[in-house]
């Protein structure tokens, strides 16, 4: 035994319960990382098992195959095969769902190939039961050459015999030699000769395939892996040149001769697999599966519609309101902080730094729980109960249209309430293209911080009249922003998939597991998985551009006016912040971009108001508030309303028309001003890159659109 | 292909999908969705 702790890769398909016996297992010993260059997270976990060892337990990404076409099924044969930077495992515990078992054996024979010691672990057994089938194990170990265990994961089902299995497999008392040997035809057997000796010689050496018998499988397995995945643009990195040459050249000879040779693989595969089958499994004649009369009702055309719309509304409204009293005490509870603090610290600079810096800062981070752990309790019971795959079944068609997953649905929903949780949902398509393309369009729906900008413009802007009879001018103001920001994102999706995004196309076959009861300890597991991640990740990023936004517009200090704050009237206060904000390094960024913004219709005052809303659309009204020397004002304030409609250009022609006002809400409904969100996208897509572009993109694409608003209306004389 | 539709495999159409485009399909004991296109490439056999 080496001092290296085992490591043991818990592999299996989506939705064999992998994730539930996962949790089991290690229960809250869990540690979250990420795969080296790519968005998908790494959990692992320790455990003891048998024979007194700890070992590392690592949660592989689910997968239907080793033929790796995406990159989650590239991490699943790395981390089994330990190439490309993955440690190879001691062990791999492989989950296989009792009731799938033709389509799970599938993964099982390409593990097996790998020749690494496996344990079986035969999920969902008590269901077999239900269904009115039996299956005779002893049979299944015998045609496998390895360990099968009977487990429960959902149930409180004894693990023992299971954790006892994976230590003698680590003692190498279960070293199996005997593995399923899976016919090929001659043509299969040659093609695969041909390619083997291109397989990259330190993929076959591991510490359990000393035997030559085993490297020599593991290299024809590697082989037809090639054959299998390799395409001559595919997502995979870390292939040998030489060897994707080969098996691109290998398979397009024999295809040549009529031979498609990842068809006749697969189906050898399962001719392996359908013929032992049956004899291993009884099934008595039953009743339709109770999921499928579930889903007589969640997928009819009418009610399940009516309860769609309805769940969703329910996700919605969480989102959108019922997440508004919990911020609501999460910035009591800061502001409460600040107060305490500035109570107890002597006047003066560093207790404004602490307050208005760090405090600040902290408070929003954290003002984003509410809704993080929200929408993942929701997420998390549509994954766990499988409502999540009927969702994307439901919506696939509206969201292909625009090139994006069926699973894009819930995140673009939650893109209405705040883009930094639906960020964090993009996590529950598989593939990174569609995670990215969903993480690029999002920040476009129109989120709650829009709204007191749009209604301080509007309230200011507009009158209160009526059009066509009963329609209210400013409601209508509002419905049309929600439409635009809606049909912009849509539009911004199908342009980005058929552009950066081009020939990627989704994912064709959806599974639709059976239904079954949450487990509820996974649901608060991802719950709690996710809002640290967001904490620890994208925590920091934002406190310091909090602290950095604190610092750009309060210094240099104002000599004035620290002596005239001295002065108790209010109104003077106010205009000696004012007098502070526009000298500031903020306060002159926003004189020195004028000329940029000048025409869409915006003075300076409105530039320092922008980089003010950087730390949050909303503080754009409490920045314009101080700017306009009116000390703290909200949306809702007359003087502040007042004030803008009164303000002047120094010709006096006023700052604020009708026009300019519907120049900045469509420049607000645009542009990324969010450093959160930048700091989520940062999060999930570990690179500056995208971030980068999204803010790029979407500044450019708000400039344009305000400057066509603001010209084309002068043109028409507004 | 990998989800274990080939020639041979016994299917049983259970719906279609509401707003059209996909099929539900009971394949080896279990249940997939796939859009019609697609499931126009099948050959399917009655019987």
């Amino acid at each position: 035994m080496n001092t290296r702790r085992p490591l043991v890769a818990l592999a299996g398909n989506p939705n064999t319960g992998k994730t539930t016996l996962f949790n089991r297992l290690t229960g809250a010993q869990q540690k979250v990382g990420n795969y080296a260059g790519v968005t998908v997270e790494r959990v692992s976990g320790l455990l003891q098992v048998a024979g007194g060892h700890e070992i590392e337990l690592l949660d592989v990404p689910g997968t239907y195959s080793l033929a790796a076409k995406s990159k989650e099924e590239e991490l699943a044969l790395k981390c089994l095969a330990g190439i490309g930077g993955e440690p190879a495992p001691d062990a791999v515990l492989l989950v296989l769902d009792a009731t799938q078992l033709s389509r799970n054996l599938y993964l099982a024979l390409q593990v097996l190939e790998l020749r690494v010691p496996v344990i079986i672990a035969l999920n969902m057994a008590d269901e077999l039961a239900k269904r009115g089938q039996t299956l005779d194990v002893a049979a299944l170990e015998r045609e496998l050459g390895v360990p099968v265990v009977l487990v429960s994961a959902l149930h409180d089902h004894d693990l023992g015999p299971l954790l006892a299995r994976v230590g003698e497999a680590l003692e190498g008392r279960a070293m199996q030699l005997a593995r399923p040997q899976v016919t090929l035809s001659p043509v299969l057997q040659a093609a695969v000769h041909e390619v083997a000796q291109h397989v990259p010689g330190e993929w076959l050496t591991r510490a359990h395939t000393q035997h030559a018998a085993h490297i020599e499988a593991r290299r024809q397995a590697f082989a037809a892996w090639a054959l299998l995945s390799l395409e001559e643009r595919d997502e995979l990195d870390d292939v040998p040149g030489n060897l994707r040459a080969q098996a691109l050249r290998v398979r397009a000879a024999y295809a040549a001769q009529g031979h498609a040779l990842d068809d006749e693989l697969v189906a050898a595969r399962y001719a392996w697999i359908d013929e032992r089958l049956p004899r291993m499994v009884r099934t008595a004649p039953t009743t339709k599966p109770v999921s499928e009369r579930i889903d007589s009702v969640l997928l009819h055309p009418v009610l399940g519609f009516a309860v769609f719309l309805l769940l969703m509304g329910i996700v919605f409204q969480a989102l959108f309101a019922w997440s508004d009293p919990l911020i609501g005490y999460v910035e009591a509870a800061v502001g409460w902080v600040g107060d305490s603090l500035r109570g107890v610290l002597a006047e003066g600079l560093v207790t404004d730094f602490v307050v208005d810096g760090l405090v600040a800062g902290v408070g929003s981070v954290i003002v984003f729980l509410p809704q993080i752990l929200l929408l993942f309790f929701f997420i998390g019971l549509m994954e766990d109960t499988g409502y999540m795959a009927r969702v994307a079944a439901l919506m696939d068609r509206v969201m292909r249209t625009m090139g994006l997953s069926g699973r894009a649905f819930v995140p673009m929903l939650s893109g209405y309430a705040c883009a930094v949780p639906a960020i964090l949902a993009t996590r529950t398509m598989e593939r990174q293209r569609d995670r990215l393309l969903t993480m690029l369009v999002v920040p476009l729906m129109t989120c709650s911080a829009r709204l007191p900008v749009y209604t301080l413009l509007i309230g200011a802007l507009y009158p209160p009249t009526v059009v066509l009879g009963f329609v209210p001018v400013q409601g209508l103001l509002m419905v049309a922003m929600y439409l635009f920001s809606t049909l912009v994102a849509l539009v911004a999706a199908a342009v980005l998939s058929k552009t950066l995004f081009r020939g990627q196309a989704a994912a064709l076959i959806l599974e639709l597991p059976a239904y079954r009861a949450p487990h509820w300890p996974s649901v608060w597991s991802m719950m709690r998985q996710r809002a640290w991640s967001f904490l620890r990740d994208a925590g920091g990023v934002i406190l310091a551009c909090t602290v950095a936004l604190w610092f750009l517009l309060s210094f240099p200090r104002h000599e004035a006016t620290e002596a005239r704050v001295d002065q108790v009237s209010v109104t003077s206060e106010a205009e000696a912040r004012a007098e502070q904000l526009a000298d500031s390094w903020g306060g002159r960024f926003g004189h020195w971009i004028e000329p940029a913004i000048e025409p869409l219709g915006f003075d300076w005052k409105i530039g320092v108001g922008l980089v003010g809303a950087f730390a949050a659309r909303e503080v754009f009204v409490s920045t314009m508030g101080v700017v306009y020397g009116l000390g703290d004002a909200d949306e809702e304030s007359d003087t502040l309303r007042a004030t803008i409609k009164a303000e002047t250009h120094a010709d006096g022609r006023p700052v604020y028309t009708p026009l300019v006002g519907l120049s900045l809400m469509v420049f607000f409904a645009l542009a990324c001003q969010c450093m959160s969100t930048l700091a989520a996208v940062k999060r999930e897509t570990r690179t500056w890159r995208w971030p980068v572009f999204l803010f790029v993109y979407m500044t450019a694409l708000a400039w344009i659109a305000s400057f066509v608003v603001y010209q084309g209306g002068r043109l028409l004389g507004f | 292909m990998e989800m274990g539709l080939l020639p041979g495999t016994l299917v049983r159409m259970v719906r279609r999908m509401p707003l059209g485009g996909l099929v539900e399909l009971e394949v080896r004991g279990g249940h997939l969705s796939l859009r019609s296109s697609e499931v126009g490439q099948l050959m399917v056999e009655l019987g």
